[in-house]
């Protein structure tokens, strides 16, 4: 803590990026600095570095591969917005995943868009042989994950989709370890069930 | 818990590397003598693999640019937009005549969609599909009317040898308002991009009802097709800078299907 505190003292406000070390050698909570410090391009580097899971992880917990890239930008612009207010304690990835599963939440609460998987009759869809066949897996195994208790199905998505360990996850929930690897097991011995393959 | 509970989560902990080395070699030998257990560990794997897999349409994504942009843009609340000039219903009525995509039959399967800057090579086939969905949540193919109180579902088609990579939905009502359907704009100070659509799909559901304030009379649902995300805040500004007319679109790579409706108060 006071380490990187000492480096926030040498960053000036609306400076370029630090001299003698390229700014996606430094690590998040490093990035989160210098975007407080206004260091151009710090932010971007975050997002380069984080996105991709981030919308794997909300493609799958919602269900819609339309909607994860508004979730994820709005979980980016939260955590650019409170950058003053980040408290560097090497647990980045426990806070941009808890503002994601927020997100990834309300969203599917939302009053106003209201989800209906069958609403088109199905003699109007007309996918290609090919494209089902290309991602009828994945599709089986999204669709089996959305039967999942919310708790399970975040700690799936955090463990195999975000690739995090047991004890992000754990510090991401705010519950013990044991609970995590208990959730896991049971959420992929559910989904294993759900897929019909028992 | 059961005993086939105990094998099940165990196997679970073996796939995870969450065992003792004592549980490890029973579990081992459990394999060894059991087809099924493999065949469920396999089952496991699997999972896990799709679960961990990249998801191809949304690889592409930057989301850089737009969370700078909505870091920068200020807080405005996302609807009702409206267009600033009285010229707006003037630009309404006109652009259905200005408009590319007028010309083309309404609410074909299907239309050739060209923007003025493609080459002739890449052509691209590209549109929506639009239901109108009432109290009973019963589709309906979109005629010529829509209540005010239905809500509409899309699906969307995009074939030819070079087919676009992204689609917004919105519609601009008698007031001028624009109202977003895909992608989703409901949070102040936020800039949502496109949404990643297939190459290839032919009437791809967008499986959302959605519901909006529209005003009654003349109504313009707008399929903006394209080949790089574009932006809420960059289309309405088009939108308004042009008081509607959208014949000429900024955007080199993309195309835009407008389809005529009229709102009615009642239920058609």
């Amino acid at each position: 803590m006071s380490d990187t505190g000492a480096r926030l003292t040498l960053v000036q406000p609306g400076a370029p990026a630090p001299q003698g070390k390229a700014l996606a050698a430094h690590d998040d909570d490093e990035l989160m600095l210098l975007a407080r410090a206004n260091v151009e391009g710090a932010f971007d580097v975050l997002v380069h570095r984080h996105q991709r899971r981030l919308l794997r992880v909300a493609a799958r917990y919602l269900g819609r591969h339309g909607a994860a890239a508004d979730v994820v930008q709005n979980t980016f612009l939260e955590i650019y917005r409170a950058r003053a207010r980040y408290q560097c304690r090497g647990r980045f990835q426990a806070y941009l995943y808890r503002v994601l599963l927020n997100e990834c939440r309300m969203a599917l609460r939302s009053v106003r868009r209201q989800r209906q998987e069958t609403a088109i009759p199905a003699d109007t869809v007309g996918l290609g042989e090919s494209q089902i066949l290309m991602r009828e897996r994945q599709r089986e195994v999204e669709a089996a994950l959305g039967q999942l208790s919310e708790k399970l199905r975040e700690v799936v998505l955090l463990r195999y989709s975000a690739d995090l360990a047991y004890d992000e996850i754990a510090q991401v929930l705010g519950v013990p370890l044991g609970t995590v690897k208990r959730r896991l097991f049971d959420g992929m011995d559910k989904l294993r069930r759900n897929l019909g393959e028992s | 818990m059961s005993a086939r509970k105990v094998d099940r989560l165990a196997l679970v902990a073996y796939l995870e590397d969450e065992i003792t080395p004592s549980e490890q070699a029973r579990i081992e030998a459990h394999l060894r003598d059991s087809t099924e257990a493999r065949r469920e560990l396999l089952q496991l794997q699997d999972i896990r693999d799709a679960l961990s897999g990249a998801i191809p349409e949304l690889e592409s994504i930057d989301l850089a640019p737009a969370v700078r942009r909505a870091a920068r843009a200020p807080y405005a609340p996302p609807a009702p937009r409206r267009w600033a000039s009285p010229m707006a219903l003037a630009g309404l009525a006109a652009c259905a005549a200005i408009v590319l995509w007028v010309a083309l039959p309404e609410r074909a399967p299907e239309f050739r969609a060209r923007s003025v800057s493609l080459q002739p090579r890449r052509e691209q086939w590209a549109g929506i599909q639009v239901y109108r969905v009432g109290p009973h949540n019963d589709p309906q193919r979109l005629g010529d009317h829509l209540a005010q109180s239905d809500g509409l579902l899309f699906s969307y088609t995009n074939l030819g040898a070079h087919p676009f990579a992204y689609l917004m939905i919105f519609s601009i009502d008698a007031r001028g308002a624009v109202r977003w359907y895909h992608p989703a704009y409901e949070r102040e100070g936020t800039d949502p991009s496109s949404i990643p659509i297939e190459r290839g799909a032919a009437q791809a559901p967008l499986a959302e009802v959605i519901h909006q304030d529209l005003a009654p009379g003349p109504l313009r649902i707008g399929a903006l097709f394209s080949a790089r995300p574009l932006h809420v805040l960059e289309v309405e500004a088009f939108v308004q800078e042009r008081h509607g007319d959208l014949s000429d679109l900024p955007w080199p790579d993309a195309a835009l299907e407008t389809i005529p409706v009229e709102v009615v108060s009642r239920s058609p």
